[in-house]
């Protein structure tokens, strides 16, 4: 309830799309890239197509970077990204950038880990492997697993940039390639601790706090946790109508229903 | 007149796809030495890949493919033998059909199953006896093992159906048993076989990206264990081709690419050597 109320709130400024708007529109569209999105997106996706069985939309992960290099290379349509580009990306690829969400990034545990918060200073050893066993977080003696996103991954761009301050991430961190798959380890090993979007977080994981600050949609919205980025959907030059059309479309009130059913922020710029 | 064009078609395609994989070696050949003038070689000989400090040393990598491929290779060569032997050797016609069909369905799995099924069964039973072991170097080899099974099993199976056709009846008559004329007979006489099989079975276990994608944990550190994570040459490429074209991360999995190109070359060259009777 919390979430539509805070979606509504935030869709003041949005746009009156609908998937109406895509009447008289046909053709293909296909979008990859970014992990976070798909849930959401996927959801969009199939009101769309229920209503116009002349559009063919299709969406795939990859990673951030995937999509980046493929809309570049005029491979998709669209990339779905979890960073800003950075500026060569921008130029080479001719970028155009469309926020539709805010999405923050949390410290995820196994539901059976008793911890509820952790310090910079915690965060940053236990990344760095300086502190590999519970016990020297005041728990039972139990090994540390830890578990990162591949170098690609805004998420763990993000992560280390916001909430490690960009300190070390050990090299015996297990590295996953994805959002889901990242959930699947951390809900099957009671040791785990790694970094997921605030989207894709449910009862099989635990959020926890960093610095006393709980990773929630409202504390994402008011700025008190700083751990958090923006979802884009990138065209290379500018869209062309289908593309914009779904764009419009996910930044429209329509939309922001789904992009905050997914635990994210809408957003229209 | 057909058979003529169809063989010349046939010579026509088959040059053609040489072609094609000589042209990727040689290119991935050219791109690496471009790469040595841009860093030295040794940084790339090194077991350090932290791109942070500019260091692409890939021999983790490659020392960690090594590990799970053979692990995997003595596990499938003692599953696959095992099947084999009882097929040969049973009399009961169910025991066999079953065997056979179920490792005919194993070569239909996609290897994403495989790696699936085993991240909710094989990860979580390991774990329970080593907390600290979860996505690892063993849970990647014992999957990789079943993908191998029924290469390595149709092989084996292939060679000792083909010498007890020829030599079967004669070895009875002369009195042996079933028994002597498997171990005595068919696996002195199939060695060469056998060892074929295995060295594809082995080139498999180096390519396959699905399972130690999933499964090894892709760590950076060094293994020193089976129980722990570690990452492959093609899991390698995998993570790290959606970087910057630009980047030296991106420009270094050429070598990689180059290094299993030319394992899988070696291997294919030892298995034409292997003079089969």
């Amino acid at each position: 309830m919390k979430k539509l109320l805070l979606a509504l709130l935030c869709s003041v400024s949005l746009s009156f799309g609908s998937v109406e708007s895509f009447s008289g529109l046909e053709g293909s569209l296909n979008i990859a890239g970014g992990t976070a999105h798909i849930k959401c997106e996927k959801e969009a996706i199939k009101n769309i197509m229920r209503k116009h069985s002349n559009i063919s939309i299709t969406i795939a992960g990859g990673g951030s970077g995937i999509g980046i290099k493929q809309v570049s290379s005029g491979l998709i349509n669209l990339a779905n990204s979890g960073r800003k580009p950075t500026d060569s990306e921008i130029k080479k690829g001719d970028l155009k950038l469309f926020r539709f969400a805010v999405d923050g990034i949390g410290i995820v545990l196994n539901p059976k880990n008793p911890i509820s918060n952790l310090t910079t200073k915690q965060l940053q050893d236990i990344f760095s492997a300086k502190i590999v066993n519970y016990k020297e977080l005041g728990l039972k003696s139990a090994p540390i697993n830890l578990y990162t996103r591949d170098e690609s991954s805004a998420t763990r761009k993000v992560f280390w940039k916001k909430a490690l301050k960009k300190s070390d991430i050990a090299k015996s961190a297990r590295v996953i390639s994805s959002n889901a798959a990242m959930k699947t380890a951390i809900k099957n090993d009671p040791n785990a601790i790694g970094i997921l979007s605030l989207g894709m977080i449910d009862d099989s994981v635990k959020a926890v706090s960093i610095n006393g600050i709980y990773p929630s949609l409202e504390n994402v919205k008011n700025s008190s946790y700083t751990v958090a980025r923006g979802l884009y959907l990138l065209s290379s030059g500018e869209p062309k109508v289908l593309a914009k059309t779904y764009i419009d479309y996910l930044r429209s009130i329509e939309g922001a229903k789904i992009v905050s059913k997914y635990g994210f922020i809408a957003v229209d710029k | 007149m057909i058979n003529k064009i169809f063989s010349k078609s046939l010579l026509l395609f088959t040059s053609f796809s040489s072609g094609l994989v000589f042209s990727i070696f040689f290119l991935l050949g050219y791109i690496c030495l471009d790469l040595f003038t841009l860093l030295d070689i040794s940084n790339f000989l090194s077991f350090d890949w932290d791109v942070q400090k500019d260091h692409y040393g890939i021999l983790t990598m490659l020392f960690t493919t090594i590990v799970i491929s053979f692990l995997a290779l003595i596990l499938t060569f003692i599953f696959s033998f095992c099947i084999c032997s009882t097929i040969f050797l049973s009399k009961s016609k169910i025991l066999i059909l079953f065997l056979e069909k179920t490792v005919l369905l194993m070569s239909a799995i996609p290897t994403i199953i495989y790696a699936f099924a085993a991240l909710f069964t094989i990860v979580p039973f390991i774990s329970s006896y080593k907390p600290s072991s979860t996505l690892s170097i063993l849970v990647a080899s014992i999957v990789l093992s079943l993908l191998l099974i029924p290469t390595m099993s149709l092989i084996f199976l292939n060679i000792f159906r083909t010498l007890a056709k020829k030599y079967q009846r004669v070895c009875m008559n002369l009195g042996l048993s079933a028994e002597d004329f498997f171990f005595k007979f068919v696996i002195k006489n199939a060695y060469k076989n056998i060892i074929q099989g295995v060295i594809l079975a082995l080139s498999r276990a180096i390519g396959d990206t699905m399972i130690v994608l999933m499964l090894a944990g892709n760590a950076l550190s060094f293994p020193i264990s089976v129980f722990d994570s570690g990452r492959t040459l093609t899991s390698h490429i995998a993570l790290i081709f959606a970087n910057d074209y630009d980047s030296m991360a991106f420009k270094a999995i050429f070598l990689c690419a180059f290094l299993l190109l030319s394992s899988n070359f070696l291997l294919i060259m030892i298995i034409k050597s292997i003079k089969v009777k």
